[in-house]
């Protein structure tokens, strides 16, 4: 690909002069050294929450769902808020590697593999909560539709619910091909440097790479093709989560804005939890360089677009429930911002609307700190944007009399911190098994950082007649220029 | 080092505060504006007369369908002007340096817009005859009445079109000065209008369209009217590249641009499927009796096949054939294809105006295609005009090296 034209404009991807040899080194370096303190540490805390996640399931399943705070009018609460969370989470991983690789966008390519494992693991963390809630996990192979011997029992394929296993479990398959696909390059890297049994394992996950020509020809062939079908998923799961929802004749739940609404939100969502993983990542490693603040940048202008497409679904819904002269739409959505669980709508606004705007400042876009500290409340800002979807809408139903309050239990909470544990034990587990930052790719936009540095050198000495430029990393330049 | 230095030199780059170095490079002839489309112009000129005519008889003989057909055929105008703006503002906002070689008619689009907003303007004095709320209040006359509709609607129309003049201006005063400025302000610009551009054309789609149906509402309303402007702005540009760089007007277009283009119209029309999608399988789910009027007056009756095939024009058939990597790099092929799409386009938006008046069955004939040739060919010479007011190659975007090199 040619780099040749790039306008002035244009930033490099990697700030730090830097040889290829140097990427590798850099990426497989927490994968060849020993655990520091802070990784055991965080993944002892990890690992504590899974177990009492775990216990809390366990509970649930010897006890019933009866442990649960639903009731005769929520019956359908904190699981499906954690469900919709979750799945939300693992959206940003396919935008960034499928969608964003199909408009060029090259910044992707050091954010994209922790984003896409990051996705896999938030998918997992959500598929947890529907088979938890079926009470007895043990017959969740009856949501597939097989000939079998149980009479008429069959699967309901108007229901959306059987659409959501059909649509996650695509979504994950997909997926977890397509961050394997991206792997091998980088797993063929790390085989060539290990030694004993390690190499034999990543060996044997290379697949046999032997970064021929022929080999990266069919590789960027089958990397292009598995962008253009990854990428229909990206909006499929979350439309189908919707329809969770919106094919009920349920106020506040059935409004045809909500596919494209939930997709947004999504987005929204993971590129939050993906900022707030790389801010730190890039910390602790000492990775700024290759995760630059223009990548926290780009993804905050991705958070501004979606956070607008959401906000503007805030105010069209309240304003159709107005407009349309529903007197039970109209209820429902004074009940969300007025009735008793105010306070959460309130939250969900300010979080999801108020806090995104503050990237219009270029101030914040660019300081690590601040977008680390927007990012996590716009997490809790779509956690509570499904509880406030979810609980608000059943809890004052069309029966006065049946009206009814919703609190989590502590086993709820446990399954919900439970959830969190799985996800950073596996996060963590990813960062000590897997090269971080896909090597290969950063390899490719390391030519016109180079070619930048030195133009600038080179504009410097003129202007100033100062020393020669320093020539590290150029040697990568220079031989890409003669070839 | 050298080696570097060499490519440098060769004009494939250049250093920083300096951006007109390479373009002139690039461009050797100074920035020109010359005329475009001499000779269809007086033609589009006697098909605007002749359709004003038609309009005129109509008005005289089917009031109620001479002024829905204005309605259609300014609505289908304002998504193609609208949707050219959005495109530049797009490109502008995310950076973009692809298309910086072809910006000129998107440009061009948006300094048409004034025709959709004046015919739009020109359906006031027949509200009454569509818009069934203006005789009968709504239950919300605080939001429907017409001195508060008729305000909204030029609020609305100034400004789209004032953030056209914005653009257009600031892109045209690059070509004199070459100032880094005009990228800067123009990237600001964006994020602000697209911003604004997302809550006024909902806010005009739940007006101009959906009050059509008094008692009728969808959320999704907003949405997909947007959707549809980003499928005519794209088609509209990619029928303007297309005929331009066939005449060599556009020397830096090649293959890789319309391939782009194309890609642009196959994902903005299953963008559209996709929304058409929702709000139709939603509203068809749960069976509302206040919501399914809407679809019931389109499937019933001489509409149901109108209804269909609105589906197949807009996503079935440009799905199939845009899907072949070579369909999409063929500039004839794309022609056809963007043709095709602006022409569902009207059809979609008939579809959205027609039906809520009484007719049982759709009549396409002299109001209809009256005022779609008086609107649509009005429009076209607008845009030639617009064409030929700018050098049709911005040399000095700071972009446009890159455009030119489209690496595919």
């Amino acid at each position: 690909m040619s780099e040749h034209a790039l306008s002035d404009l244009r930033e490099p991807l990697v700030t730090e002069p830097r040889t290829m040899a140097g990427i590798t080194d850099e990426v497989c370096a927490p994968m060849e050294r020993r655990p520091s303190i802070l990784w055991t540490l965080a993944f002892l805390v990890a690992v504590v929450a899974l177990a009492i996640g775990v216990w809390a399931v366990q509970h649930t399943i010897r006890k019933g769902i009866g442990v649960w705070g639903l009731n005769k009018t929520v019956g359908w609460a904190f699981d499906i808020t954690n469900f919709v969370f979750w799945v939300g989470i693992g959206h940003a991983g396919t935008l960034i590697s499928a969608i964003l690789f199909l408009f060029r966008q090259k910044w992707r390519t050091s954010v994209n593999r922790a984003a896409e494992a990051m996705t896999l693991f938030a998918v997992m963390c959500a598929g947890l909560f529907p088979i938890i809630h079926m009470g007895r996990p043990w017959l969740g192979f009856w949501m597939l539709p097989y000939p079998n011997t149980r009479g008429s029992l069959w699967v309901n394929f108007r229901s959306p619910l059987l659409w959501d296993v059909f649509a996650i479990s695509t979504y994950f398959i997909v997926s977890a091909v397509f961050w394997y696909v991206g792997l091998l390059p980088d797993l063929a890297t790390v085989r060539d440097r290990a030694k004993g049994l390690k190499r034999r394992i990543f060996g044997v996950l290379a697949l046999g790479w032997n970064g021929s020509q022929k080999t990266w020809l069919r590789y960027e062939t089958v990397y292009l093709l598995l962008a253009a079908l990854a990428t229909p998923l990206v909006l499929s799961v979350h439309t189908i989560v919707s329809m969770d929802f919106a094919t009920s004749v349920l106020p506040g739940w059935h409004t045809p804005i909500f596919p494209p609404y939930f997709v947004a939100g999504a987005v929204f969502s993971g590129f939050a939890m993906v900022l707030t993983l790389m801010i730190i990542t890039r910390k602790i490693m000492r990775w700024e360089h290759l995760i630059t603040v223009r990548h926290l940048e780009n993804m905050t202008k991705v958070i501004i677009v979606t956070g607008g497409i959401v906000g503007l679904a805030y105010g069209t819904e309240f304003f159709m429930a107005w407009y349309s002269g529903n007197m039970y739409e109209a209820f429902t959505f004074k009940n969300r911002a007025f009735g008793p669980y105010g306070w959460a709508y309130w939250i969900m606004v300010s979080c999801n609307v108020g806090v995104p705007q503050l990237f219009w400042i270029k101030k914040v876009r660019t300081s690590p700190w601040m977008i680390l500290i927007l990012a996590l409340l716009i997490n809790v800002g779509m956690w509570f944007e499904r509880f406030v979807i979810i609980v608000t809408s059943l809890h004052r139903d069309f029966l006065p009399s049946s009206w009814a309050m919703y609190a989590p239990t502590l086993i709820e909470l446990a399954i919900l911190l439970g959830s969190f544990g799985l996800f950073f034990t596996l996060f963590l587990l990813f960062t000590r098994v897997l090269p971080m930052i896909s090597i290969a790719e950063v390899k490719g936009v390391l030519g016109f950082a180079a070619r930048k540095r030195e133009a600038a050198a080179a504009a410097k000495a003129k202007a100033g007649g100062s020393s020669a430029p320093g020539g590290v990393g150029l040697p990568i330049a220079a031989s890409k220029e003669r070839s | 080092m050298s080696v570097v230095n060499v490519g440098h030199d060769a004009g494939h780059g250049h250093d920083g505060g300096h951006g007109h170095d390479a373009a002139d490079l690039h461009a050797a002839p100074p920035p020109k504006a010359s005329p475009v489309g001499l000779g269809a112009q007086p033609v589009l000129l006697v098909l605007t007369l002749l359709g004003l005519g038609g309009m005129g008889v109509s008005l005289l003989l089917w009031p109620q369908r001479a002024f829905s057909g204005l309605l259609a055929a300014a609505v289908t105008v304002l998504m193609v002007g609208l949707g050219g703006l959005v495109f530049a503002l797009l490109m502008a906002v995310s950076n973009a340096g692809w298309a910086t070689t072809l910006k000129r008619v998107p440009e061009a689009l948006a300094a048409a817009l004034p025709v959709g907003a004046i015919a739009l303007l020109g359906v006031l004095p027949g509200a009454a005859l569509l818009f069934g709320w203006v005789e009968h209040p709504h239950g919300r006359g605080a939001w429907l009445n017409l001195p508060f509709f008729a305000a909204r609607m030029g609020g609305i129309l100034l400004l789209w079109i004032g953030l056209a003049f914005i653009l257009t201006r600031s892109s045209r005063a690059q070509d004199r000065d070459a100032a880094l400025r005009h990228t800067r302000r123009t990237v600001a610009l964006s994020a602000l209008g697209l911003l604004l551009i997302g809550l006024s054309g909902s806010v005009a789609a739940f007006d101009w369209l959906m009050s059509l149906e008094t008692h009728w509402y969808s959320t999704m309303y907003g949405l997909y009217s947007l959707s549809g402007v980003l499928v005519a702005g794209v088609s509209a540009i990619t029928i303007g590249v297309v005929l331009l760089s066939r005449r060599g007007r556009l020397p830096g277009v090649g293959d890789n641009h319309i391939h782009d283009l194309g890609k642009l119209m196959f994902g903005f029309s299953t963008l559209w499927a996709y929304l058409w999608l929702s709000q139709w399988l939603l509203i068809w789910y749960a069976n509302l009796p206040e919501e399914t009027t809407y679809y019931l007056a389109r499937t019933s009756g001489g509409w149901s096949f109108l209804f269909w095939l609105n589906l197949v024009l807009n996503w079935g058939l440009p799905f199939v054939l845009l899907m072949p990597r070579a369909a999409k790099r063929s500039p004839e092929h794309t022609l056809r294809v963007a043709i095709l799409l602006l022409a569902a386009r009207w059809l979609d938006v008939y579809l959205m105006v027609a039906p809520s008046g009484d007719a049982i069955h759709p009549g396409i004939s002299l109001p209809e295609l009256s005022a779609l040739l008086a609107v649509g060919a009005c429009f076209g010479l607008v845009v030639l005009r617009a064409l030929g007011r700018a050098p049709l190659t911005p040399v000095h975007d700071p972009y446009l090296g890159e455009s030119q090199h489209h690496p595919g």
